[in-house]
């Protein structure tokens, strides 16, 4: 089972990958997270500043992509994940 | 010869106080960057451990600290256990010489058997780390073994878990 914070990691890093913003139906797929649980998870990290949605040239579809915060927490936690690891526990 | 040996206990313990409280600033830091709670216990742990550092150089009542320290890490490595049946067959050996060295050692060898997957240096060191610092818990209730080989092991097995910091 995956706890949170490490879907929340995938939904980042999927994200992060695609510097032009990924759709909703995208990030479902590369980050293996169940529709409704994902627009839920998406609005916190768009609230939290990790994310930032931006409309598409067509106007109709949406586009996540990372912010600077977001990459800055992808940092940390890579950085934390190796720590914790040292200590021989799995994030 | 009682001060070399009062000497070589303060310097034990003070190192062992110093990383313990290095690692749980650390681990709290880990926690307030990514909100983990697994970070969070390990802060907790190693507070405890800092405690009983401190506690320890005057009084028994940092073997207690110590214990619960030990005992947060232990569940920290059941979470995420890799062969829990394997690390728990050598407990009942030393059941007796207190809890603190039933998880240091728990915790030792679940790290160890972490380090047989991810080979990184650093889960080494700190396996290796819980080991010594069982080992010394251990020789220091035999009072036939001089106490400054136990302090030693101490200050080494403490020193040995900067490197999870560090790299």
């Amino acid at each position: 089972m995956r706890y949170r914070l490490a879907i929340i990691v995938d939904v980042l890093r999927s994200v992060s990958e695609n510097p032009g913003g990924l759709k909703v139906s995208e990030i479902v797929r590369k980050a293996n997270v169940p529709y409704t649980r994902l627009s839920e998870m998406l609005d916190d990290l768009e609230a939290s500043g990790l994310i930032t949605k931006v409309k598409g040239d067509d106007n109709n579809s949406a586009y996540y992509i990372i912010t600077s915060k977001g990459t800055k927490f992808l940092k940390e936690y890579e950085r934390f994940k190796r720590f914790a690891e040292n200590m021989g526990i799995e994030l | 010869m009682l001060d070399a040996v009062l000497a070589i206990r303060a310097a034990s313990y003070a190192i062992s106080f110093a990383v313990s409280l290095l690692i749980f600033g650390y681990s709290f830091y880990g926690y307030a960057k990514i909100r983990d709670s697994l970070l969070a216990q390990e802060a907790v742990a190693f507070l405890l451990l800092a405690l009983g550092a401190a506690f320890g150089v005057f009084s028994f009542w940092g073997y207690y600290f110590d214990a619960v320290g030990f005992l947060i890490i232990g569940i920290l490595h059941a979470k995420t256990a890799q062969k829990l049946p394997f690390a728990l067959l050598i407990m009942p050996e030393i059941f007796g010489a207190g809890i603190a060295i039933i998880f240091s050692l728990y915790a030792g060898v679940e790290t160890l058997l972490f380090y047989s997957k991810k080979k990184m240096r650093g889960t080494l060191f700190s396996g290796i780390a819980f080991l010594i610092i069982a080992a010394s818990m251990f020789i220091g209730t035999i009072p036939a073994f001089p106490s400054s080989v136990a302090y030693i092991a101490q200050a080494v097995g403490y020193v040995l878990l900067l490197p999870a910091v560090v790299t």
